[in-house]
């Protein structure tokens, strides 16, 4: 298992180039942090993503706030920053702009593996959870990260539906959340494989019964 | 005297004498004592050996003498089977005694000679390969030889004939005629001997090949034809009857006629053919008998199939539909409408309807089905269907409902009828239809309600009936089902010490009230009754009471806090401005607005009264309502809803037939608003029981998929009521999202501690 892991390590260190100084990283945080140097805070992150060619909207800034494991949406901290630049191995603006370009185009075709998606997928959540002890997102962040990281999936379109139209669903818990992006994976556009006594959360057994209506 | 050495001996003329004697012994005719057996031993001994010669010629001797015999057999007037068995009876002793005769031959020559009875030694080797290779043919013992020849030169020639006499005797025999059974059980015997004698290792082969098999096909093909006949002329009802007499039949005829190895392999035959050709038709038959009430066939076809391994499996099936279908039809077919008048109440007519559908059926499986266990599981299976789901019940859980209703109107004081006997005989009926309910928490929510209705208001019939349910229950259910009626029975009988306690002390006191009262102290938690639903004032008289009871209970109990339930509570009051001093129990509401009228008014506004008791309007309404139908009140003016300026006044003229009456109008009857909030409290009850289940279990076992964790969790509920899969599943998220289990990878859950 050692041998492993010492090749795996010298693979990335070939891929991903040399580990930058904290200097380097800092150089960056420079440009576009705030006054008190804390953060890149709401502010400046319109800058920082247009220099990167970023639509704030999209879901590699997601990606990025993932690798970054940013814990408050719309900033990013000094420390988050650094120790997110340097696991990328980025020291300038230069090497981050490619690294932003890999992400893109790894979202774009498709091609991450389930085990990663599926962690980017959860960290959403907790991503946009804005109170301390708040267990659920609302209606409206639920259907714009829908459209940020389930885009063209089977069930994306009716499932935002079914929540504005259902009454007793308004919101979702992580949990809920997380058995979403199975149920894209797993279940049939005609439902025809869902079994209403298996380990999905009622939400589904909801949701399908509205699929079962609806094609009638 | 004989010398035993050995002679010259010439074979040619010591062989004819020999043969003549042997011939004697064979036939019986004459005994030969040890001179023929001391010539056996010359011949044997002799110089020049003669043994092979002895052996040779006697066998083409027996050869001859047997052949003689077939020959006579065969030619034979009174039937081969007679001839056969006199025969055989003389020829079986004569062989044996004959074997003895040529025993020095048979120890001395024969047996060490063949293959069997080789010693292995080295030093014999030599000489005996050589022996083999000079005697190629058999050797057997003389015994042997003897019926070998009789098998291959007597019985294989005689057998067709033999077994087609034995065949029309049996063919008789079943017809009613009598025959000598001892000639053929005797002849079977012999050839089982023969078999054993002709081939020792396989013993029952010729008994098997040369005999059973025919025997056996040509009984079946026997009772082919007549049960199809029968059957075509008589109906299957009729033929059970038939079947059962030919079963009983052969099976004496193969206990005395057949050797005991043939009986299994005979009765499986015959099972087939009458009984499992027709299997199809039997269980056709079987819905009618049914139908018909044919208690008698029912029994007859029922033994017949025990049979048959697992032949009873669906006649079982049958009887499971033929109960729900009956069971289905007399439910629906009731008259549970409470209009029709001077009826029993729905709940009695409905049990008892199950009750009646349960006790015939169990009649007929204990009787006419010997309890047989798979009759028993079929009757469960059935009633435990028909009492949860039938046109009354209707996936509504309104058979525990009625159940309950139906136990508290037993044991009611109003069922005085019935005797102590009479009454826990029904009780025990009801525990029967008791285990059969899938949703026993509903039963258990109505049935402490209408315990405790009893148990405040004394309605009950008996105590030791009341215990007799409880027990019941509590052997089906378990302790933790009944600890709450349990508390409620500690503690009226606690309210009875205390009521003495108390009398006691107040005697002893000065500001004792100059009224007599009782309290009963339930309680809370285990007894099912809600707060009052509205405020009251208490009455002025009753103040000291409950101020004297107060102290009181607080020196037997320290610190217990004391609820006043009021709206249970009933006075009996005597009223001093008539005539005739009448006395009527009311309740403390009641009394409440009466004794307004002590203070000397004799007439107050509704909203007078409202305010001075501080009564809610509903209340208040219910309460003025039975005062004036009473009659001890009467109103100026009234529409329908009474307003505040309505003027009440007490009933100068009011008379009553009886002198003692009571107006209370504790609420007997459950409005469609308190059983809609029962089953909310069951269902939320159940939820609560589903997670502290699941809980356990995800304690226990850590790690659970899905499936797993809703069967068990089901498996647990099972004693109290079937949960509904997607309520478990709500359950499950519920602890979820408040992280006593988590969700992981493979979509199992894991207990968090």
């Amino acid at each position: 298992i050692k041998m492993e892991a010492k090749k795996r390590k010298n693979r990335q260190i070939k891929n991903k180039g040399p580990i930058p100084t904290e200097e380097q990283v800092l150089q960056i945080f420079e440009i576009y942090c705030n006054e008190t140097h804390e953060y890149i805070g709401p502010e400046q992150m319109l800058q920082f993503l247009d220099d990167l060619n970023l639509d704030p909207e999209e879901p590699t800034v997601l990606a990025l706030a993932w690798k970054l494991n940013a814990s408050e949406m719309g900033y990013f901290y000094q420390d988050e920053f650094v120790e997110g630049m340097k696991k990328l191995r980025v020291n300038d603006m230069d090497k981050l702009k490619e690294i932003v370009e890999q992400i893109k185009a790894a979202l774009e075709s498709g091609k991450i593996p389930k085990k990663q998606f599926a962690e980017m997928f959860e960290y959403a959540f907790t991503y946009c959870i804005e109170n301390e002890g708040q267990r659920v997102l609302d209606q409206d962040t639920i259907v714009a990260l829908i459209d940020m990281l389930l885009k063209g999936k089977p069930h994306s379109d009716s499932f935002k539906k079914f929540l504005i139209e259902n009454n007793e669903y308004n919101s979702m818990n992580i949990d809920q959340w997380r058995c979403l992006l199975d149920f894209s994976n797993e279940i049939a556009l005609n439902v025809s494989n869902y079994d209403p006594c298996g380990f999905y959360p009622s939400i589904f057994d909801e949701y399908v019964e509205y699929v079962q209506t609806s094609t009638l | 005297l004989m010398t035993l050495a050995p002679q010259s001996i010439d074979f040619r003329d010591e062989w004819p004498s020999l043969k003549d004697r042997v011939r004697n012994v064979l036939s019986l005719q004459k005994s030969e004592g040890m001179p023929i057996i001391e010539d056996v031993y010359r011949i044997c001994t002799s110089v020049v050996s003669n043994t092979q010669m002895l052996y040779d010629s006697l066998k083409l001797f027996l050869e001859e003498y047997i052949g003689d015999i077939c020959n006579d057999l065969m030619n034979s007037q009174s039937g081969v089977l007679n001839d056969y068995f006199l025969q055989w009876n003389i020829f079986s002793v004569g062989a044996l005694y004959n074997d003895k005769i040529f025993a020095y031959l048979n120890n001395n020559w024969i047996k060490s000679r063949k293959p069997s009875t080789r010693n292995r030694g080295g030093r014999r080797r030599g000489m005996l390969m050589k022996s083999r290779n000079q005697n190629r043919q058999e050797l057997y013992t003389v015994y042997t030889l003897t019926m070998r020849i009789w098998k291959e030169n007597l019985f294989d020639v005689v057998k067709l004939k033999l077994n087609s006499e034995i065949m029309e005797e049996m063919m008789k025999e079943r017809n009613g005629e009598e025959i000598d059974r001892d000639r053929i059980g005797g002849v079977i015997r012999s050839i089982v001997q023969l078999g054993t004698a002709y081939d020792p290792e396989n013993a029952y082969s010729l008994y098997i090949q040369n005999f059973e098999e025919f025997f056996i096909q040509t009984t079946v093909a026997y009772y082919a034809r007549e049960s199809s006949l029968f059957i075509a002329n008589n109906g299957i009802s009729a033929y059970l009857k038939l079947a059962e007499r030919r079963f009983l039949e052969e099976e004496e005829r193969a206990n005395k006629l057949l050797d005991s190895s043939s009986f299994d392999k005979y009765m499986e035959s015959l099972n087939n053919v009458l009984i499992i050709h027709y299997m199809n038709d039997i269980q056709i038959e079987c819905k009618e008998l049914l139908k018909n009430n044919n208690l008698e066939d029912l029994r007859r076809m029922y033994i017949l199939l025990c049979r048959i391994e697992d032949g009873v499996v669906p006649m079982t099936e049958i009887f499971y539909q033929f109960v729900l279908e009956v069971g289905q039809s007399q439910i629906q077919g009731l008259d549970l409408n409470p209009k029709t008048k001077g009826k029993d109440p729905i709940e009695k007519i409905y049990i008892e309807a199950l009750l009646h559908i349960y006790q015939e059926f169990s009649d007929i499986v204990n009787n006419t089905f010997s309890r047989d266990h798979l009759f028993v599981s079929s009757l469960d299976r059935a009633c435990m269907q028909l009492v949860n789901s039938n046109s009354v019940s209707r996936g509504k859980n309104k058979t525990p409902e009625m159940l309950a209703r139906y136990c508290n109107h037993l044991l009611r004081k109003s069922n005085r009828n019935m005797d102590e006997n009479e009454l826990d005989t029904k009780l025990g009926q009801i525990i029967l239809i008791f285990k059969y309910v899938d949703d026993k928490d509903v039963f258990q929510m109505f049935y402490s309600k209408t315990l405790a209705r009893r148990l405040i208001q004394n309605l009950s019939v008996s105590d030791d009936a009341e215990k007799v349910m409880i027990t019941g229950l509590k052997e089906t259910c378990g302790v933790e089902y009944t600890s709450k009626l349990q508390r409620m029975f500690n503690d009226m009988e606690i309210a009875t010490d205390l009521n003495s306690q108390l009398t006691e002390y107040l005697s002893n006191i000065d500001t004792r009230p100059n009224i007599d009262y009782n309290v009963m102290v339930l309680t809370h938690g285990s007894w099912p009754l809600q707060g009052p639903s509205t405020n009251f004032v208490v009455p002025d008289v009753l103040v000291p009471c409950i101020e004297n009871f107060t102290v009181f209970y607080d020196k037997v109990y320290q610190g217990r806090k004391l609820s006043w339930v009021h709206y249970l509570s009933k006075a009996d009051i005597r009223m001093l401005y008539t005539k005739i001093r009448y006395e009527f129990e009311a309740t403390n509401y009641q009394l409440g607005v009466l004794l307004l009228f002590n203070s000397g008014a004799n007439q107050y506004t509704f909203g007078e009264i409202q305010s001075l008791t501080d009564l809610s309007v509903a209340e208040l309404s219910r309460i003025i309502k039975s005062l004036l139908d009473f009659r001890l009140l009467r109103i100026k003016s009234r529409i329908s809803t009474f307003k505040p300026d309505d003027i009440l006044y007490l009933n100068p003229k009011f008379n009553c037939k009886r002198r003692k009456f009571k107006i209370t109008h504790i609420v007997s009857k459950d409005t469609k608003n308190q059983i809609e909030r029962t089953r909310v409290a069951i269902d939320e009850d159940r939820k609560l029981y589903l997670q502290a289940a699941i809980v356990r279990i995800m304690k226990t076992k850590k790690i659970m998929k899905h499936n797993d964790l809703i069967r068990m969790v089901i498996e647990h509920a099972s004693s109290r009521f079937r949960p509904n899969i997607q309520v478990i599943k709500k359950c499950i998220e519920n602890l979820l999202e408040r992280e006593y289990l988590e969700r992981n990878e493979d979509n199992m859950y894991s207990y968090m501690a």
